[in-house]
């Protein structure tokens, strides 16, 4: 019997999760000042109501390997903060508006402001690492290593994405996206969390590689599908502007398949769309109503031309990995609530309807 | 797909789900190797994956015994508790060691060839007397100056060596901020009989500076004397 089979049951122990982190979060902010100028700003994002997916997962985690949540709260406090740290940067260089369904953080305050509270917020997600009380001084080190090493691959990934952008790189294949994502997202999003649960949990004696592999599945899936809610979801429930990713110029795996499946005339014009989208994204001006209809117009042509389906069978397969890989990434852990969720947040991050 | 313009149908038929396919597709399978390839290929470049820290062969995780998968946790926890134990049991006694190195003062210390707290003294080539050396250390900011004496030496049945048998060489000294400075004892062993004998080494000037110094001569052949 599987305790968190429905999406309600992982709600509520999302929810709970989040709680801790967020209760955690607070604490470790505390009363910092300056708040006007910089710690109003800090707070606003985490403030906002997100799923804590990743603190989530890593909590479940440490839980299913035998660890226990006072262990992998640093850790989880520190994968939030670098999260909205991450956020904060990646709405001033996309030049986004809403976040979580409310004015981005330099919509509100200015680029300045918010580029130094996002800076904060990444320096500030050191010190829960630091807490030597509940890991021993061994766990705190590779801990602390592998955050060094996921917060690396996030920036190099990220300049991978804002590099092709910006040079209007357009012979892009489905693995340059998935290797792209593995940098950009799947790694702080899954791998991080499944390995250093799984690294506390343990004790430093669990092997990673199953898991970095399910974690790659499952945060590639997720971000298909997210790519795909860009383009086609409700934007009530999604939270950020529809077709944003086209206007920007992303380079989603839609994008690719509909460079590579256009007649030549449309791939000369999708070219000079994106090239436009770059210069604008160059300028980091903001994208809402400027290139509406070019952004609804290779909407269309990828619809025409299949691009969605094929990054929804694409999807489909990916997340087929995902969810077999699940099996071998937690063999050896014993049947309990917190593998339950883990398996049940599965289907939940890929098969729930924003 | 085909006729719409706007992904309406995607979205009211729940399109976006992944769910686990009972069969897969070509492109669902383009999908798999793809994203296989690109993993595998991240998983070749970490480093530090292919053992942990306490020797876990490389390969698959499934198929261990998880009563050995428990013990190996338990192990791992107890070294880390054991590790840390020790590491904060040196660091208590590194901290006291320090505090006791940092005070400040004027001390006198035997030569480093016996105790430090304990003057020894050696026989003399002509073996008509003893000597030793006297350490003057000062950890202080200011020169500190004394005249060296030597208390008068009892036997445990009352004998007594007067404090004049005893003479420094120099009598006088003066080490310099946290400096330190050496005189020469020697006692002349013509007439003290054969015994053990107790007294200090003292420093006129410096009241708190002491140190013990026994005196043995043995009925023959005399040993080792301090």
């Amino acid at each position: 019997m599987i305790a968190h089979s429905g999406p309600e049951n992982v709600e509520v122990t999302l929810a709970r999760y989040a709680a801790l982190t967020r209760d955690a979060m607070r604490r470790h902010l505390g009363d910092r000042a300056p708040d006007r100028y910089l710690y109003n700003l800090v707070r606003d994002y985490p403030s906002r109501d997100g799923k804590g997916l990743r603190p989530a997962l890593l909590l479940a985690t440490c839980q299913a390997f035998g660890g226990s949540v006072d262990e992998a709260l640093g850790p989880a406090v520190a994968i939030e903060l670098a999260h909205n740290a991450f956020l904060v940067h990646d709405d001033i260089e996309d030049g986004s508006r809403q976040r979580r369904g409310k004015p981005t953080l330099h919509h509100l305050y200015g680029t300045p402001l918010a580029l130094n509270a996002g800076d904060a917020l990444a320096v500030l997600a050191f010190h829960p690492l630091r807490d030597g009380t509940r890991l021993s001084e061994r766990l705190s080190r590779r801990v602390s290593d592998e955050f060094l090493e996921m917060l690396t691959r996030t920036i190099e990934g990220q300049s991978t994405e804002l590099g092709w952008r910006a040079e209007n790189v357009v012979d892009l294949e489905p693995s340059d996206y998935l290797g792209l994502i593995a940098q950009k997202t799947s790694w702080y999003t899954t791998v991080w969390p499944l390995r250093v649960g799984a690294l506390i949990g343990s004790a430093g004696t669990a092997p990673l590689e199953a898991l970095t592999r399910f974690g790659f599945y499952l945060g590639a899936a997720f971000q298909i599908r997210d790519d795909l809610l860009n383009l086609v979801g409700s934007a009530d429930r999604y939270g950020k502007e529809l077709l944003g990713d086209i206007r920007e110029g992303k380079r989603t795996l839609m994008l690719i398949h509909l460079l590579g499946s256009a007649s030549t005339t449309e791939r000369k014009d999708i070219i000079a769309f994106l090239a436009r989208a770059g210069q604008l994204h160059a300028d980091v001006m903001d994208h809402d109503n400027v290139l509406e209809n070019d952004a609804r117009a290779v909407l269309d042509l990828m619809v025409r031309h299949g691009s969605l389906d094929f990054s929804f069978q694409f999807g489909q397969g990916v997340a087929a990995a995902a969810y077999q890989s699940f099996n071998d990434a937690f063999a050896d852990v014993s049947p309990s609530e917190s593998r339950d969720f883990i398996e049940a947040l599965v289907p939940y991050m890929l098969a729930r309807v924003a | 797909m085909s006729g719409e313009t706007n992904g309406e149908a995607f979205r009211r038929s729940n399109g976006f789900a992944f769910r686990m396919p009972p069969t897969l597709t070509g492109v669902q399978r383009l999908g798999i190797d793809t994203a296989s390839q690109v993993i595998e290929g991240f998983i070749d470049l970490l480093v530090g994956d292919k053992t942990t820290e306490l020797g876990d062969p490389p390969g698959p995780s499934n198929g261990r015994e998880p009563s050995f998968t428990q013990l190996r946790v338990n192990v791992a926890r107890a070294l880390d508790l054991y590790t840390e134990l020790v590491r904060r049991s040196f660091e208590s006694y590194a901290d006291l060691m320090e505090q006791s190195l940092r005070v400040t003062g004027v001390r006198l210390q035997a030569t480093d060839d016996g105790p430090a707290e304990l003057l020894t003294l050696h026989r003399t080539a002509d073996g008509t007397r003893v000597a030793g050396t006297v350490w003057i250390h000062n950890t202080t900011d200011q020169p500190a100056s004394a005249q060296l004496r030597l208390t008068e030496l009892t036997a445990h049945d009352g004998t007594v060596v007067p404090s004049g048998a005893g003479r420094f060489e120099p009598a006088a000294v003066t080490a310099a901020p946290g400096a330190s400075v050496s005189a020469r004892l020697e006692i002349v062993l013509e007439g003290i009989a054969p015994g053990i004998y107790q007294g200090h080494v003292m420093a006129c000037g410096l009241p708190e500076a002491a140190l013990p110094l026994r005196l043995h001569i043995a009925d023959a052949a005399p040993g080792p004397l301090s």
